[in-house]
């Protein structure tokens, strides 16, 4: 891969660009996928990546490709020209600045085929043992490597090697022809040290899908609070992330344009990207324009710190770059325990899962209320089905009324309970 | 063009073996308010192989095009299935046997346009768009050009190549007026190469104008009211009921893993006004937007009917569950890239017109909604269902009344069916759309409007 990124890059500048990069990714995936009650498949994929990116007077071309020999490369070459000739000129196009060489790994290199085997099967028993009414639909658990090269004609060289199991169960609960919703549980983790069941919330959403077999309706609407698991947070987040990047802070059809320093959230609430923090395997050390990845406070006690904004958006807009391309999204642990979050809440729904529309630019939005709960006086009283929430995620974040100190990680991301008021409920 | 005849890669196979050489090649332009914002070419491919033993299977792939590929995923998938054999030593039975041979090439035979012209196009479509609709805050057109060109070879007997290109744009637009603004993004395009979908900017600025005007009714939008309704989904709102909520519970790898489905065969699931089937590549006298002649595990394709007159009759199946059912498979074996293995998945799958005029269905509601254009779809086992809505008008006393804000419909969709009471006589295909079942692949759906109720999202 050396060799095909250097050719790259010295290819691009030879026809004619005035600046080059060059991505380049050799990955690996090794999976055993758990269906209709046997390990059903054993895969071994391997993919490459490259691509040519050049400015050339101020227009961009770019191609990506996955044969990767000199004689497709220079025809990508001359095709990043070609595309890059269609172009309108963008002053604020640019490279990565010249920056020291470096080197970067986390997880391990390779996959231990046999323990992956022996970790599956364990799961598949212990899930028929301890939550005999669960029906494994799938359940992969698979290995990727991939390893990274980074140039660009600033002189920016950069390695990376990431190694990580990725695990996805999907299952539902049946009684007779009774059937629950489906359930997931899906994360990365940099080792199989302990069984599937001790990996995020995969054991308690197991102990949880029984209990969907019983769901019924929310009677009528209302307004109520809601606590928001740490397994559908990140839905709702994906808005926060969506409003901080370049396109609608450029566009100018952000709620946040012009926010920065305000107040658009609870001072309970600290919402970061940490690409390379610890607890994440699914590390990303390098931005997407060639930078090191760095840990990024969107939101801090309440105020919104800073964008996700590329070198490009600063550059069009004039305001800071961030060093995060959105990865390892975190909500920093609150003050109070989830029973006590749970014991406040008056009327309401503990949701686990959501399944919504796109939110709206300012923020709107509605969906379905999935593998989830109501909640009265306090007490989780039954589970919920063709229950619709709707209501604004930016208010949301303003009227987060706690936060809970337990969180779950998931390996790409850390989330605790968030409690929130002023949701519309509506049943049959 | 990659390789067309694969049968010299067959000293490989040992015992019940697929080979395939599949490329998918993308061509996305994205332009903002006349301006391009980026234009990339993509193209991703190499071999597959898959050998089943004992009742499961080993896989491998590989991101080449040469023999030295071809024999090394042959050899790689192999040995995964004996470690699989090894590891848990099962009897597995025999798969459904399915050999064809058969070659569909439906790129153009038009000359190719270059780059820039399909650049111009969008531009000049931006340009009257522009002129007509001046409230428009914001135009964004992104073109994607799709092309899918497989060789498969099975060692029971098939050796099949398609090319297969799909061309969509899709629209994204914003409208302000009198202080309010609101977006819409809807698909236009189906099969074919730019050539063949987009003759000329004309036909498809008249569906960017019709959009428009929906759109900048819905700055004057209002919310609905939440609760249970009775309501008319338009063809593609319906499409995504018929492909989310029906299809995919009767995809025979979801009945194996207790979809709703499971104990519904032979029973009444819907309405008798209903019926409901996958198409392989024809219907209603005209090509699909996703038409398939051979899927990826070579099998010839063929339509399934999933429901007959409110009658669940059949499920979706692979080699391997219609074998497990007693069933014959009809071409749902889809891969989405070369790295992937065949799942069983819908091709185009609708409703299929009534005998109701639309006017007619309107008049017969007292209070409810009229949806027309989606946005996402979700459902699940249980056929629970949430379809998003961005563009949607109010029925007051038979009447079509205020425009609607983005909202969101849900339920269990065989009921929903069952609710069913009346069905439109038009028929029309949402195009462009893909479905996200592990691999991501483009679907056709839609059918014909339908009168039902349903749980709507609201204030």
């Amino acid at each position: 891969m050396d060799g095909i990124a250097r050719f790259s890059l010295s290819t691009l500048l030879d026809a004619g660009m005035y600046k080059a990069q060059i991505n380049a990714a050799v990955r690996s995936r090794d999976e055993f996928c758990f269906e209709a009650g046997r390990i059903a498949l054993l895969r071994t994929a391997q993919s490459t990546e490259l691509r040519l990116c050049g400015i050339k007077g101020g227009r961009l071309g770019s191609v990506t490709l996955n044969k990767i020999d000199t004689g497709e490369v220079a025809a990508a070459a001359r095709n990043v020209v070609k595309t890059s000739e269609s172009f309108p000129q963008d002053p604020f196009l640019d490279i990565a600045a010249q920056q020291l060489p470096a080197e970067f790994n986390n997880g391990v290199s390779a996959p231990d085929r046999d323990k992956m085997y022996f970790r599956l099967s364990e799961f598949a028993a212990d899930v028929k043992a301890r939550y005999p009414l669960v029906k494994l639909a799938t359940v992969s658990l698979a290995f990727n490597r991939e390893d990274s090269r980074f140039l660009n004609s600033n002189g920016v060289d950069f390695k990376s090697t990431l190694g990580n199991y990725e695990v996805l169960a999907v299952y539902s609960s049946q009684k007779g022809e009774k059937v629950s919703s489906l359930g997931y549980s899906y994360f990365f983790a940099k080792g199989l040290d302990r069984p599937l069941l001790g990996f995020a919330s995969c054991a308690s959403l197991l102990a949880q899908s029984s209990e969907q077999l019983d769901a019924r309706p929310v009677e009528g609407k209302f307004e109520g609070d809601v606590i928001l698991a740490p397994d559908c947070a990140g839905d709702f987040f994906e808005f926060v992330l969506n409003a901080v990047r370049d396109s609608m802070i450029c566009s100018g059809t952000s709620v946040y344009l012009n926010k920065t320093g305000s107040l658009v959230a609870s001072e309970e609430l600290t919402f970061l990207s940490s690409p390379v923090a610890d607890e994440i395997s699914t590390a990303c050390f390098v931005t997407s324009e060639g930078y090191p990845s760095e840990e990024v406070r969107i939101i801090e006690k309440g105020i919104l710190k800073s964008y996700l904004l590329s070198q490009y958006g600063s550059r069009k807009t004039g305001l800071p770059a961030a060093r995060s391309d959105g990865g390892g999204c975190q909500v920093l642990p609150g003050i109070r325990g989830y029973q006590q979050l749970i014991s406040s809440v008056k009327r309401g729904l503990l949701v686990v899962g959501f399944s919504g529309a796109k939110p709206d630019n300012n923020g709107d939005f509605s969906g379905v209320a999935k593998n989830s709960f109501y909640i009265e006086d306090g007490r989780i009283s039954f589970p919920v089905s063709e229950t619709m929430l709707s209501g604004n995620i930016p208010r949301m974040l303003l009227g987060i009324k706690g936060i809970s100190k337990e969180r779950v990680n998931f390996g790409n991301a850390v989330y605790p309970w968030i409690h929130i008021g002023g949701v519309i409920v509506s049943g049959k | 063009m990659i390789e067309r005849d694969l049968k010299k890669h067959s000293k490989h196979f040992k015992g019940y073996t697929e080979l395939r050489l599949q490329e998918n090649r993308n061509l996305e332009i994205d332009q903002v308010n006349g301006k391009l914002v980026s234009c990339e070419k993509k193209s991703q491919g190499g071999f597959f192989s898959r050998v089943y033993k004992s009742g499961s299977w080993g896989c491998a792939s590989r991101a080449g095009y040469d023999a030295e590929s071809a024999a090394y995923v042959s050899g790689k998938a192999l040995d995964n299935a004996l470690y699989l054999e090894k590891m848990q030593p099962m009897s597995g039975r025999p798969l459904s046997a399915a050999a064809s041979v058969h070659e569909k090439d439906l790129s153009t035979k038009k000359t190719r346009r270059a780059q820039g012209e399909i650049i111009d196009f969008l531009r000049e479509a931006d340009s009257k768009l522009a002129a007509s609709c001046a409230r428009l805050r914001s135009r964004r057109l992104v073109l994607n050009e799709f092309e899918a060109e497989c060789s498969v070879l099975t060692s029971d007997g098939t050796s099949a190549y398609s090319l297969v290109p799909t061309t969509r744009i899709i629209a994204y637009l914003t409208a302000e007026a009198g202080g309010a603004s609101a977006d819409v993004f809807q698909f236009f395009g189906g099969c074919g190469n730019f050539e063949d979908v987009f003759e000329s900017t004309d036909t498809f600025v008249r569906g960017l104008e019709e959009l428009s005007e929906h759109l900048l009714r819905k700055t004057g939008g209002v919310y609905p009211q939440a609760g249970s309704r009775d309501c008319l989904l338009a063809p593609a709102v319906a499409g995504i009921l018929a492909h989310e909520a029906i299809g995919h519970t009767a995809e025979a790898d979801n009945v194996l893993c207790g979809s709703v489905a499971a104990h519904q065969l032979g029973k009444t699931v819907a309405s008798p006004l209903i019926s409901l089937v996958d198409f392989a590549h024809t219907a209603m006298k005209g090509s699909c937007p996703v038409p398939v002649y051979t899927d990826e595990e070579g099998t010839a394709a063929g339509d399934a009917v999933l429901i007959r007159d409110g009658v669940l009759v059949s499920y979706l199946h692979n080699k391997e569950t219609a074998a497990k059912f007693g069933a014959t498979p009809l071409g749902n074996a889809r891969a989405a890239t070369y790295a992937d293995e065949p799942m069983v998945r819908m091709r185009n799958t609708a409703i299929l017109p009534g005998k109701d005029k639309l006017r007619d269905m309107i008049a017969s509601i007292e209070d409810g909604y009229y949806f027309m254009v989606p946005s996402n779809g979700l459902a699940d086992f249980s056929s629970e269902f949430m379809f998003g809505i961005q563009i949607g008008y109010e029925v007051k006393g038979g009447k079509i009344g205020r425009p609607l804000k983005n909202t969101s419909v849900s339920g269990y969709a065989y009921e929903v069916l069952k609710s069913v009471s009346m069905v439109s006589d038009e028929f029309e295909w949402l195009s462009g759309t893909r479905c996200g079942k592990r691999q991501w692949l483009p679907v056709g759906l839609g059918g014909a409007t339908i009168k039902c109720r349903i749980n709507v999202g609201g204030k």
